[in-house]
């Protein structure tokens, strides 16, 4: 229609077509129409919107908001790609620090690639360009489920460029967008497969160096692969050394970059992948980074010098074993973290079974029965490059032993045995020792005729202070669980701990007042009594009623809780716990349970998890006074 | 999408023609009307099926499955958490809402008096709510009081109630956002800019000359983003 005094549409269509409900020809035609009329313009701008539109704008505006500036980048297709003999372009995906990466399909075996073509400015270094195409014949080796596939490097013309396996899915930092973070089963599980993808490029002698949640893709299987659109090296070289830009180009990622690395580039090891790998369970996990906070030079400050958020503080209910094993992968030193990705791929193991939507690794490595996926370009998300290029390190790495670890068959892993219920939640670091079995009231009852009544123990009814020792001298850190009952009377159980070689006490349902509420918590801490602590009145032991109580120690840390509800968490050193005379026993370095008159308990479970250290059963003289 | 006879071309289709023209269309549509949700515009077969079209006409698709389930986790975790319930009894009950709606899909209809998915996803997490409450009687929930705890799913249930519409609102904006992401893969980053910055209010023109593409173009984003969103949510909104 290209009439000069085309007749104005109908307000119903002009509507429908802002609303989108028109067929393409009829929204093409409108559209014509309304560059050449003032009118229709105004009007189209005076429209009100439907329930759809006024959806997605309070959606746009709110992820606007949320967004820094939205980039726009610059979408050239080189003329030595438009005529290629064996690829042909598709669509342009996205941008990212090395260069910019298409989709593609391979002419003949109409299979979809993503090519991703090195910047030109890179390559025009003739070193550059060797460095780039060894690295490449490197990563060409890699051929794992859990790491995209380079399939080639070419030339064409003046251009270099990268072939690659192309996927469709997302990366993981769209999955936690939001701040909110992922499912403790789901991050584990994700970050277990990127672990397993490294430990094979380990294996060939590579190291990433760039690992981060948009670097790692989920496909709609729940397979995640590794892929990397940034080699740290070669960027540093041709360009100013710490240009960072927002989105995280260039010395890899602020948010996720490893301490070596940071101060030497070159001498980072598959270590600093795991740091980085670390950062990224944290932020799945948490749903923001270690250190959210700041301009880039002040996270590389963070990384270098300070402490994350306490994992456990932004996400409680996470398993102890499991925040546990994220500290220690970010630690400062490479040495005091895991030292290959098996390790930690191992550690990670019991916190990723029972998603059965997912079935881990089963998918085959081979790029020929990969089915034709869509790579999703997300605006913020950077480029989805494809090729995993490594870095080789200098020397031989003198940690961990992938020969090993590859003899370890790793399918039998992931099939897995049933791991108990104990074991899921603390790790499989140690078995559960069951203490009440340890126990013979006859040898360890210091105050009080405790005794057993077939597997439960029974508190004392004569004397006023009860008291029985455990002879079990407890590991460096651990977790113990009980199950206890009241049968009588108020007043309190009380369990002697050892942090740090220092004795002390969680107390139960201490000082009851008329109301029967009482207090509980630790005791002494820095010489107070619970009582004085001002804790709040309740009972935790009901008359009648099995309660479970879940005591946890590690260093620096006691959290007590009883049926889920946490009762108290002390931080701190232990030089400021003790214990009076009263409550003492003779021997100091172990376990013990105490109970005041007129209360009665019955224990039916106590049972010690070591999470790290080993502890020790004693064979102890009986006592002979009392 | 509505099937409403318009006028063509400025003037009225004679009535025998017209007639005519709704006994060959429905045709068209009647072959396709069992296997989509869609009532009759006739270009439905070229449109690719949203994703609860998808999960109605086939069960077994894990992939939609997966997308389904990926869009819902973090909503429904969400709200769970609101409500004090513990992270790992929240894990739990998304999962079996989840399984739920998997299995009760088939029979899904949305129509007027019934409402919205969102409804009946709603529906499905007060009774696992209820059931989960029964069954924790012995154990105290993080609140501490069941019966506010019952308050609350007595309102959820009321889609009248203030909370409903809340989970409504939530629903909808979260949905919207999950789909805009994938809708976004279909258009160039330019043109879903365009769409972006219309959407924000910004001027045709300035948005036409900072994008270096003509106005025509511009319009045209928002109408074909907006398109493909309403296919993307069909099941979702009406």
């Amino acid at each position: 229609m290209t009439k000069t005094t085309a007749p104005h549409p109908a307000a119903e269509r002009l509507t429908s077509f802002s609303w989108g409900k028109l067929d393409d020809a009829e929204s093409s035609e409108i559209a014509a129409h309304l560059v050449t009329c003032a009118d229709c313009q105004k009007a189209v701008e005076t429209l009100p919107d439907d329930a759809l539109v006024s959806l997605v704008r309070k959606v746009v505006t709110k992820t606007l908001a949320k967004a820094s500036t939205v980039t726009l980048v610059e979408s050239w297709i080189p003329t030595e790609l438009l005529a290629h003999p064996r690829y042909r372009l598709v669509r342009w995906l996205g941008a990212g620090g090395m260069g910019v990466v298409y989709q593609a399909e391979h002419r003949l075996m109409e299979r979809p690639v993503a090519i991703k073509i090195i910047s030109k400015t890179l390559t025009d270094n003739a070193n550059t360009v060797a460095r780039f195409q060894k690295e490449v014949k490197a990563a060409a080796k890699l051929s794992h489920p859990n790491i995209v596939t380079a399939y080639d490097a070419e030339q064409a013309g003046d251009l270099h460029f990268l072939v690659m396996e192309f996927i469709e899915g997302k990366s993981l930092n769209r999955l936690v967008e939001d701040g909110v973070p992922l499912p403790v089963k789901l991050a584990c599980k994700y970050v277990r497969q990127a672990a397993l993808g490294l430990q094979h490029a380990f294996e060939q002698g590579l190291v990433h160096r760039d690992i981060k949640p948009q670097n790692l893709m989920l496909t709609p299987k729940g397979q995640v692969k590794i892929l990397d659109f940034g080699l740290a090296g070669f960027v540093t070289e041709s360009g100013p050394v710490g240009s960072l830009t927002e989105s995280g180009q260039g010395l890899g990622t602020p948010d996720y970059i490893a301490p070596e690395q940071i101060r030497d580039t070159h001498s980072a090891d598959i270590r600093a992948d795991i740091y980085s790998l670390g950062c990224t369970l944290y932020c799945l996990l948490t749903g923001q980074p270690p250190f959210p906070d700041g301009s880039a030079s002040q996270k590389l400050v963070a990384h270098l010098e300070r402490m994350p958020k306490d994992i456990s503080s932004l996400r409680p209910d996470l398993p102890v074993e499991l925040a546990l094993i994220v500290e220690r992968m970010m630690e400062k030193r490479p040495a005091h973290r895991y030292q290959n990705p098996f390790e930690v791929a191992e550690a990670l193991a019991p916190f990723a079974k029972g998603d059965d939507k997912v079935r881990p690794g089963s998918n085959s490595s081979h790029p020929s029965k990969l089915k034709a996926y869509l790579i999703c370009a997300g605006v913020l998300g950077g480029v989805i490059g494809c090729i995993f290029l490594f870095d080789l390190p200098g020397k031989l790495s003198p940690f961990g032993k992938p020969q090993q670890a590859s003899v370890v068959p790793k399918e039998e892993k992931e099939k897995g045995v049933e791991v108990p219920k104990e074991a899921k939640e603390i790790g499989v670091v140690g078995p559960p020792v069951d203490l009440l079995q340890l126990i013979n009231p006859a040898k360890d009852a210091w105050k009080g005729d405790w005794k057993f009544q077939g597997r439960a123990l029974i508190s004392p009814t004569d004397g006023v202070l009860r008291l029985l020792r455990i002879p079990y001298i407890p590991p460096a850190e651990y977790r113990i669980r009980m199950e206890v009952k009241r049968l009588q009377g108020d007043n309190l159980l009380c369990v002697g701990l050892i942090g740090d070689g220092r004795q002390f006490l969680a107390i139960f349902d201490g000082w009851p007042e008329k109301d029967g509420l009482g207090v509980s918590g630790l005791h002494l801490i820095d010489k107070k009594q619970v009582v004085d602590q001002e804790s709040p009145r309740r009972q935790v032991l009901a008359m009648g009623k099995t309660t479970e109580l879940l005591i946890t120690v590690r260093k620096s840390e006691v959290i007590v809780e009883a049926d889920g509800k946490l009762l108290q968490t002390f931080k701190g050193d232990f030089n400021r716990m003790s214990l009076e005379e009263y409550w003492s026993i003779p021997n100091k370095d172990v376990l013990f349970l105490g109970s005041h008159t007129p209360a009665v308990f019955q224990i039916t479970k106590m049972d010690l998890t070591p999470i790290s250290g080993q502890g020790k059963v004693l064979a102890l003289q009986p006592f002979t006074a009392k | 999408m509505t099937f409403s006879p318009v006028p063509i071309s400025g003037f009225l289709v004679p009535c025998n023609q017209f007639i005519l023209i709704l006994i060959v269309s429905s045709s068209i549509f009647t072959q396709y009307l069992p296997q989509t949700l869609l009532p009759g515009n006739p270009s439905v077969a070229q449109t690719p099926p949203s994703l609860l079209q998808r999960l109605r006409e086939h069960p077994g698709d894990g992939e939609a499955w997966n997308r389904f389930d990926s869009l819902y986790w973090p909503l429904l975790q969400t709200w769970l958490r609101r409500y004090s319930i513990r992270p790992q009894d929240a894990d739990d009950l998304v999962q079996q809402v989840l399984e739920v709606v998997l299995r009760e899909m088939p029979n899904f209809h949305y129509d007027a008096e019934k409402g919205k998915f969102r409804g009946w996803l709603r529906g499905i997490l007060v009774n696992r709510l209820r059931e989960f409450l029964r069954s924790e009687q012995a154990r105290p929930i993080a609140t501490g009081d069941s019966n506010f705890f019952n308050k609350i799913l007595d309102q959820l249930e009321d889609p009248k109630s203030d909370l409903s519409r809340l989970w409504d609102q939530e629903h909808d904006q979260h949905v919207a956002r999950q789909l805009l992401a994938v809708v976004e893969r279909d258009f160039s980053p330019t043109t879903y800019q365009a769409f972006l910055r219309v959407m924000a209010g910004d001027q045709v023109a300035a948005i036409a000359a900072d994008l270096k593409i003509s106005a025509n173009a511009v319009y045209l984003a928002k109408s074909s983003v907006i398109k493909k969103l309403r296919q993307e949510m069909y099941g979702w909104t009406d």
